[in-house]
């Protein structure tokens, strides 16, 4: 038994919106879209893999649109290797699912049920298990399952499903069950993070995460796997295939130092979001900002997180209009009980001292 | 500060001098005597003249109504005491355009200038407040009594009750965040509803989509139903069309062959006929009527008959033989015997003649007989009368035989016409059989079945393009939902800045009540002292908002009266007390300035005259005070 090469990616999570993003570049992302797909396709060819595994959320809803299965259907089909899907809560199995509906190539093979199949591929002296969702939740599907082993053949898993999470909705699966399943490699999705290799007994088992991030909650570098499993053996390899990275980046700006050269170089292909922080006497002029680093990022998401300086509420303590409106703020500001409402405070503070100040509206334009 | 002397060329003033001493001064003087255009002379020799305003309907510019009318330029010089210094302030035109534009400023009787005086500045500088403050305190005009407010005036007013900076406005404050908050909402304007209906716009156009491509997929089940459809039908048409064809070709060559078999039957029969026919008429008798020859040939035979008879009847030579006999007798013996002898010679001589005579006749007639005899038997060929009957039977028989064949011909043609009808009629009847477009067979059914399928088929892929197209049209859904997504943030943002907003606004509106509750009761009160003064008691409480509205309370009233219920006297006397109260709290403690004051008093009856000249003169103790007055006293 010698070992094979797998692909195996995770929670695409195509159609669902990308965050921050105005519609033209909202618009390059979707082509981009396309260029994932196929990146990981042409991954998939120049790996040689025997095998793809999709473990689920490969969608993001149950209605894509046309130009989605399109793609999908193109990319999968180029892919020189048989393809497995096992649905997942975002795009569960259905007759009205795209599963159902569209016409998949001879490669592709979808686990429309929610129990453990086996899909032999008996040239090759592998058997492929999986199961898929039907529903947005989905009890354990590997709950008493054990594959009978067969000698000289290796067993591999695809299935979306959350481990150790003895309470998920979302196929709960523990260690006990990887490790009496009999499988070489079970390829989970779920989670967008990836996980990394693990073993539970003689089962190797991962998830890749989502191989694109979508949204400010999927920062970092992201990909899929390149697993090589057989003799007892697994090794993984991330490999990106991601074309814009979402980070957060946090800056303080008590200082009143120059933003532009506290940020990272070599952005131009990333979407950030900037959260300013600190003390400042006024509100920064975040459009002012923006156009200062125009160019530096696909996208730039900037954010006020700043608090007015200590000193500003010294000013409370005067008997004038001005000292007489902070007074009044700052004790709404000690009574308030959540951030949200502090914020609120302060933030009417900044509004109520510009307009005292004859000072322009700052923030007019953002998100424009 | 306080004014010495002015000298003017200013509207009717044309070189006119005046002087003012300390305290109160009374100018009295008839009207049209100029009061007035030396309080605007007072005005302009402090902050210029504004030669920016235009003329309209009942109003004229200062520029206008103050050229002299003597056509001079505009000019004059005003001698003050500021600062404990004497100083000339002066103003000439360089052009009727800018009027009072050149200004100098020196210490009175020398040429040293003044630092720190300019035409623009001098006014603030020397009373300490702005034009706009100055016309609302210490510049009591002529029917601009009542009290008015400007963002300025209420900083003043607010700082007299608040110990700190006089930089801060309420009203322009609340009136940029007000502006800041209509910005983002105003009734249905302003980003907020903007993006409400943006987003409601594209979550309509998504659904919009989602339905469209729900359609599409519909659509779609129903053409690839409609495909089947026609498939199937077009398989029924071919097999159905085919299978009408094989029996159509079937009946029709059964019927062909039926018909060629009856025109070979009448060619045949054609070909007897003719030749039965030729026979009969090269026949001796030919194409005749058997009964009528019969008849003939009866007759013909009877009078051949006849005549053969007659020809036999032929005349006898023996009388002629006897008479001849006889004559030679009669000749011998007339010889021999008697000549007499010789006429019975002569009688039979001539009885031998008329026997001979006699005798040929018989032939000739014989002879006739025999020749119309032959004639008669030529005619039917035959040698005897006994020959005519056979002949007759042979024509006879041709006869029967070519009548025979020619019925026999003719039935055959009528066989063949009805076969060729019949066959005419089913090719016809295949024809239209065969016709699958509008014919009511099977197949013609089954062919019109599967053109409304394929029109079904084609109808619907016109639909899907015209989805498709309409699809494509609306945009990229994911592109879409990202900026539902990226407005929906912006609208959570604009939302937050709103309540900010709003915030600010509601907590300034507090610290202003707070603020105007302790400076509305401190101006009132002296109001009402000035008030009381004049009224000799009469009102003693003055209630002022911040929009310097003016209420005041007669002594003994539990509600105060507001403006318009109070005769116009007293109303000029209030806005007179508190124009006074204004001056004496808004206006810089330093170096006061002097109080202007063009006719105020004209609807006073006089013994309030006389109270508010009081109050002057107590006022005038602390400041210059210029009563401009049409009345005599």
């Amino acid at each position: 038994m010698s070992g094979i090469k797998i692909l195996h990616a995770a929670d695409l999570h195509l159609d669902s919106p990308f965050e921050g993003l105005p519609d033209a570049k909202a618009a390059q992302r979707r082509a981009e879209q396309r260029q994932l797909l196929m990146r990981i396709a042409q991954t998939a060819n120049s790996e040689h893999v025997k095998l793809a595994l999709f473990s689920g959320d490969l969608l993001d809803t149950g209605s894509a649109y046309m130009e989605t299965g399109e793609s999908l259907i193109g990319a999968l089909g180029s892919i020189d290797a048989p393809v497995f899907i096992a649905p997942g809560n975002h795009d569960w199995y259905s007759p009205r699912s795209p599963y159902a509906r569209l016409k998949w190539p001879e490669n592709v093979t979808i686990f429309s049920h929610p129990h453990i199949e086996c899909a032999a591929l008996p040239d090759e002296k592998l058997r492929v298990w999986g199961a898929g969702f039907t529903d947005s939740s989905c009890p354990g599907l590997l709950e008493g399952f054990e594959a009978e082993k067969e000698p000289e053949t290796i067993d591999i898993m695809c299935v979306h499903g959350e481990v150790g999470v003895r309470e998920s909705a979302y196929d709960p699966i523990t260690e006990d069950e990887i490790a009496r399943s009999g499988m070489d490699y079970i390829a989970l999705g779920h989670v967008h993070k990836t996980s990394g290799l693990r073993r539970a007994g003689d089962t190797y088992y991962a998830w890749p995460g989502c191989p694109e991030g979508r949204g400010f909650d999927e920062t970092g570098d992201k990909y899929v796997y390149i697993v090589d499993v057989g003799d007892g053996k697994c090794s993984l390899r991330p490999v990106s295939v991601a074309q814009r990275r979402y980070e957060i980046l946090r800056e303080d700006m008590s200082d009143g130092g120059e933003l532009a050269e506290k940020l990272p170089e070599g952005t131009e292909n990333d979407i950030y979001r900037l959260i300013l922080t600190g003390e400042t006497d006024a509100a920064p002029d975040v459009p002012a900002l923006r156009r200062a680093l125009e160019g530096r990022f696909f996208a730039l998401e900037i954010r006020d997180a700043t608090r007015l300086r200590r000193d500003v509420w010294e000013r409370a303590g005067e008997d004038t209009l001005r000292g007489l409106f902070l007074k009044k703020l700052k004790a709404a500001f000690d009574a308030a009980e959540t951030d949200e409402d502090r914020e609120l405070v302060m933030s009417a503070a900044r509004w109520g001292l510009a307009a005292l100040d004859n000072r322009e509206e700052a923030r007019s334009d953002e998100n424009k | 500060m306080k004014i010495n002397k002015m000298t003017a060329s200013f509207g009717r003033l044309s070189g006119d001098a005046i002087e003012f001493r300390d305290g109160l001064n009374v100018v009295t003087a008839p009207n049209e005597s100029g009061k007035s255009t030396w309080c605007a002379f007072i005005r302009a020799m402090l902050y210029g003249i504004d030669s920016g305003e235009r003329a309209k309907t009942g109003f004229l510019p200062d520029k206008v109504r103050y050229a002299p009318w003597s056509g001079a330029p505009m000019e004059g010089s005003m001698d003050i005491t500021c600062g404990g210094a004497n100083i000339t302030l002066t103003r000439t035109s360089r052009s009727h355009s800018a009027p009072m534009r050149e200004f100098s400023a020196v210490i009175t009787g020398t040429n040293t200038p003044v630092p720190g005086l300019d035409a623009q500045t001098a006014g603030e500088k020397l009373t300490g407040v702005s034009r706009d403050v100055f016309r609302r305190s210490a510049f009591i005009e002529q029917g601009a009594l009542a009290v008015s407010g400007s963002p300025e005036l209420e900083k003043r007013i607010a700082s007299i009750v608040s110990t700190g900076e006089e930089d801060t406005s309420y009203t322009e404050a609340d009136e940029t965040l007000r502006a800041w908050q209509r910005a983002r909402r105003f009734n249905r304007r302003g980003r907020l509803p903007e993006l409400e209906n943006r987003i409601s716009g594209e979550k309509d156009r998504l659904r919009d989509m989602e339905s469209g491509e729900l359609g599409r997929e519909t659509l779609r089940r129903r053409l690839e139903e409609a495909s089947g459809d026609c498939e199937k039908l077009e398989s029924m048409v071919t097999e159905s069309r085919r299978q009408y064809r094989r029996d159509a070709l079937e009946k029709l060559s059964a019927s062909r062959g039926e018909l060629e078999r009856a025109s070979q039957n009448y060619s045949d029969l054609a070909v007897r006929a003719r030749a039965d026919r030729a026979a009969l008429e090269h026949n001796v008798i030919g194409d005749r009527e058997p009964a009528t020859v019969t008849q003939e040939a009866k007759r013909d035979k009877a009078r051949a008959d006849t005549l053969r008879r007659e020809a036999e009847d032929r005349g006898s030579p023996a009388g002629v033989v006897a008479c001849a006999i006889l004559m030679a007798a009669a000749v011998v013996l007339g010889i021999l015997v008697s000549p007499y002898i010789f006429a019975a010679a002569v009688l039979a001589a001539a009885g031998c003649v008329l026997l001979w005579m006699n005798m040929k006749k018989k032939d000739a007639a014989a002879e006739a007989a025999a020749e119309e005899r032959r004639k008669i038997l030529s005619a039917y060929s035959a040698g005897c009368e006994a020959d005519i009957d056979a002949v007759v039977e042979e024509f006879r028989g041709l006869y029967a035989a070519c009548m025979a064949a020619e019925q026999e011909e003719a039935d055959a043609k009528a066989r063949m016409d009805a076969a060729k009808s019949r066959h005419d009629t089913l090719e016809a009847s295949t024809l239209s059989d065969l016709d699958f477009a509008n014919g009511d067979t099977e197949a013609a059914r089954l062919g019109r079945q599967l053109a409304s399928a394929r029109q079904e088929k084609e109808r619907l892929a016109a639909q899907i393009a015209q989805t498709d197209g309409r699809l494509q049209t609306m945009g990229d859904p994911l592109v879409i939902k990202s900026s539902i997504e990226s407005m929906q943030s912006e609208y959570a943002s604009a939302q937050r800045e709103y309540d900010a907003i709003t915030l600010a606004i509601d907590t300034l509106r507090d610290a202003d009540a707070e603020i105007q509750s302790r400076f509305s009761p401190e101006l009132g009160k002296l109001a009402a002292e000035y008030m009381s003064i004049m009224t000799g008691g009469k009102y003693d409480s003055v209630l002022i908002s911040r929009d310097f509205s003016i209420r005041a309370r007669a002594a003994g009233d539990t509600v105060p009266r507001e403006s318009e219920y109070l005769s116009a006297g007293t109303l000029d006397l209030m806005y007179l007390a508190v124009r006074l109260a204004v001056c004496r709290l808004a206006l810089p403690e330093e170096d006061k300035c002097p109080i202007i004051l063009d006719d105020p008093l004209v609807n006073f009856d006089s013994e309030r005259e006389k109270q508010a000249i009081k109050l002057l003169e107590e006022i005038a103790k602390e400041r210059q005070v210029i009563l401009f007055s049409c009345h005599c006293e």
